[in-house]
């Protein structure tokens, strides 16, 4: 997974491209614990590239969210595929998840 | 399409993404649609990334075998690992873990998207794991509310 960050207003994005696994997920949890401790606690996860997850690519989102709101921070998701969501449902963490259509409607959101 | 695929491969972690890629190319020749290979992609990644977990930690010079067989009409898959697993688990298709937990999914959604799931402890006292796919519904997610 490759995955690369940018920041827009006081919001971290990070961009992600890939499958999200259990290969991939320590590298993405690497990735948010430094965006965490660095900035303003807004963080935007673009999924737009991610082709795939599984379980354990969805434990590690629900381990960022619970380090997120530890810090008193917000989480929010973006672009998912159709099937990528519809994972997010079957497993009922589209109601833990605050997940936006699109990048622009996601970081008015924040505002 | 038919077909039979055989892996052997070594349950270093190592490993894991070249069995991702097999899995991927088996699931876009097995399904009919792009939804359904994400599914049969879902359930194979799943029970491998299972057998990993709970075969690598302890026997990292042991190897995970899974086989895929389908057809048009059903897609079926076995995975033999060392890991010990609770044989008489029983999984209901809506009991999913707490949202917040961070693990437990796994075979929860393998039992939600499969038509038959079956596990089993080998003489050897290895895990045999054997799911079933009904290739001729759209995906039998919808079914299960």
């Amino acid at each position: 997974m490759d995955i690369q960050k940018r920041i827009e207003g006081d919001v971290a994005i990070l961009n992600l491209n890939g499958r999200l696994d259990l290969s991939s997920a320590a590298l993405l949890k690497e990735a948010s614990k430094e965006t965490i401790g660095r900035e303003t606690g807004k963080m935007l996860l673009n999924m737009d590239k991610v082709d795939f997850i599984n379980s354990s690519g969805l434990g590690a989102l629900v381990s960022i969210l619970k380090e997120v709101r530890n810090n008193h921070g917000t989480l929010k998701l973006t672009n998912l595929a159709p099937y990528v969501r519809e994972i997010f449902d079957i497993t009922q963490l589209s109601n833990i998840f605050e997940i936006y259509p699109d990048e622009k409607r996601a970081l008015a959101s924040f505002k | 399409m038919t077909g039979n695929i055989n892996v052997r491969i070594s349950s270093s972690r190592t490993t894991l993404p070249l069995a991702e890629e097999i899995i991927r190319a088996i699931s876009e020749s097995a399904a009919d649609g792009a939804r359904q290979a994400y599914h049969l992609r879902l359930i194979m990644s799943e029970l491998v990334t299972n057998a990993y977990l709970h075969g690598s930690y302890a026997y990292p010079d042991d190897f995970i075998e899974f086989q895929a067989d389908f057809d048009r009409r059903k897609f079926s898959f076995s995975i033999i690992n060392t890991g010990t697993f609770p044989v008489d688990m029983k999984i209901e298709p809506s009991d999913f873990p707490q949202v917040i937990e961070e693990s437990g999914r796994g075979l929860k959604i393998v039992c939600r998207l499969c038509s038959k799931f079956e596990v089993s402890t080998l003489p050897d006292n290895k895990t045999l794991i054997k799911a079933e796919f009904d290739l001729n519904s759209q995906s039998n997610v919808d079914t299960i509310k």
